[in-house]
């Protein structure tokens, strides 16, 4: 009976009792804003829109003037920058003519083979451009706002690509902005943070191996579960598989830096040095897939794998 | 103290530093420095006006925070920019420290407050980086930034915060 006395002594302070309430709520709202969520409740919603849509009166007009003052640094470069544009443009245009040649007997092999029409829509992603607004002071939740939100269609776990390549993917979605979080919070211990990503490489098609983390103090991805005697080798560029049910097919992530065998022996791991940059960042695109609302996104990715696409 | 003008203040400084300072921070140092500047506002506030204004300023701006930079969960940086705002009021409110006293317990608050933070994404398991690493990587260089920022802010935010001693009767929280 005393020590309960003494217990209740201790909560008649009711500054402390306000604290331990206090601290209880906070760990069950952590808790609960943890993971996944489809729909935000309309406070959120709100505060989110209202700041984001001051905050991109102030990103991009800084930007223009740090791009400003880039460029008169940089002015000296302009003249071989130029020169390799012109013949980046006129290989463009080479490849232009093959890439029409291309699609077009593409088109008519689909026909010939009696594509289905969803088969056909399968890789016909809508790039929405999206400016940056606003980026995150935390350097352990560096995400990043776009001004593009659920009444454009942005979903949560949609891919965003810069013209470099993989940034990240679409965390939160508010009504008129979205939040982004960049790949380099990929970690297999975590819930929460990016997907990983299912990949394979430019050079060669049959490699297999799955992103699932990030190393911030070498600055590399790390690759696991590559098969022994998989093709893959340093120098390779890796891009997104299709295969995993997030990530849309063929979004460049970045370059293989090494190769050793894994933790357990049995499989290799890569480290791939990503090819976007995640700072500064001013205009990235999100990758939206075709049909979202037909098709469940674990059925339309099993189809897109390469080898199954015969009658 | 003159709350509107403190309000529309300390708002514009949270808009600087989620879009402003991270385009003047150098790319090698991506990641790594982190703005707090509302938070030293807060403490500031806590240090010479009183630990209720610090603590309405550090919920309300970390609340904002939170639900505008939403990507792991909600909650870190209201919790700790109240807590740690108001705790620096708690403790050393109406002492009239000098600059040079104020300046090491703003760095203390900023030091706990990014450890703090670690602390519960690493038990949340957000983050799985060793806290040696983290204390180098990014603590320590945002530490550096906040006491310059500390610095540079101390006159107009002792004279912002500061009640004026004739017309006490002047607007408090």
């Amino acid at each position: 009976m005393g020590r309960v006395s003494e217990l209740f002594k201790i909560f008649r302070n009711r500054k402390l009792f306000v604290l331990l309430i206090v601290l209880i709520v906070f760990a069950a709202i952590m808790g609960f804003s943890l993971g996944q969520r489809d729909n935000l409740t309309w406070p959120e919603q709100f505060v989110g829109d209202t700041v984001s849509f001051v905050q991109q009166w102030f990103y991009k007009p800084a930007g223009y003037l740090a791009g400003l003052f880039e460029d008169i640094r940089t002015m000296r470069d302009i003249y071989r920058e130029n020169e390799e544009l012109r013949t980046t443009v006129a290989r463009y245009a080479r490849d232009r003519v093959m890439y029409n040649r291309i699609e077009l007997e593409n088109e008519r092999l689909k026909e010939a083979l009696a594509f289905k029409e969803r088969q056909k829509r399968m890789f016909d992603y809508e790039y929405v451009i999206a400016h940056v607004v606003a980026v995150s002071n935390d350097p352990l939740n560096p995400t990043f706002k776009i001004n593009v939100g659920s009444t454009d269609g942005i979903r949560p776990d949609m891919a965003v690509v810069s013209t470099d390549g993989l940034v990240g993917l679409v965390s939160r979605v508010f009504p008129l902005y979205s939040t982004v979080m960049p790949i380099t919070q990929l970690n297999s211990e975590s819930s929460s943070g990016a997907r990983p990503i299912s990949a394979t490489t430019m050079e060669h098609r049959e490699s297999f191996g799955v992103i699932e983390d990030y190393d911030t103090q070498r600055g590399v991805l790390v690759m696991n579960r590559i098969a022994e005697d998989d093709p893959l080798s340093t120098g390779d560029v890796v891009i997104t598989s299709g295969l995993g049910g997030v990530y849309p097919y063929g979004l460049i992530v970045g370059t293989v830096e090494s190769r050793q065998v894994g933790d357990f022996g049995l499989t290799h791991t890569a480290y791939i040095k990503p090819a976007a940059h995640f700072d500064k960042l001013s205009e990235v695109f999100v990758v939206v897939p075709p049909d979202l609302e037909e098709a469940e996104p674990g059925d339309r990715e099993a189809e897109a794998d390469p080898g199954e696409t015969g009658p | 103290m003159n709350t509107r003008w403190v309000a529309s203040l300390l708002l514009l400084l949270f808009m600087l530093e989620t879009t402003i300072v991270p385009w003047l921070i150098p790319s090698s140092m991506y990641g790594r420095i982190a703005p707090h500047f509302v938070f030293v506002a807060a403490l500031y506030a806590g240090l010479y006006a009183n630990r209720h204004a610090a603590l309405v300023i550090g919920f309300i701006f970390g609340l904002l925070q939170d639900i505008t930079f939403y990507g792991h969960m909600l909650g870190v940086h209201t919790l700790l920019m109240a807590s740690i705002a108001y705790l620096a009021g708690l403790l050393l409110e109406g002492k009239r420290i000098p600059m040079l006293a104020a300046l090491p317990v703003i760095a203390l608050c900023c030091f706990l407050y990014d450890a703090a933070a670690y602390g519960i994404y690493r038990i949340f398991r957000v983050t799985h980086e060793p806290f040696e690493f983290v204390l180098l990587h990014s603590i320590a260089p945002s530490l550096f930034l906040q006491t310059g920022f500390a610095l540079a802010a101390y006159v107009p935010a002792r004279r912002l915060f500061e009640p004026k001693e004739k017309k006490s009767a002047d607007e408090e929280e």
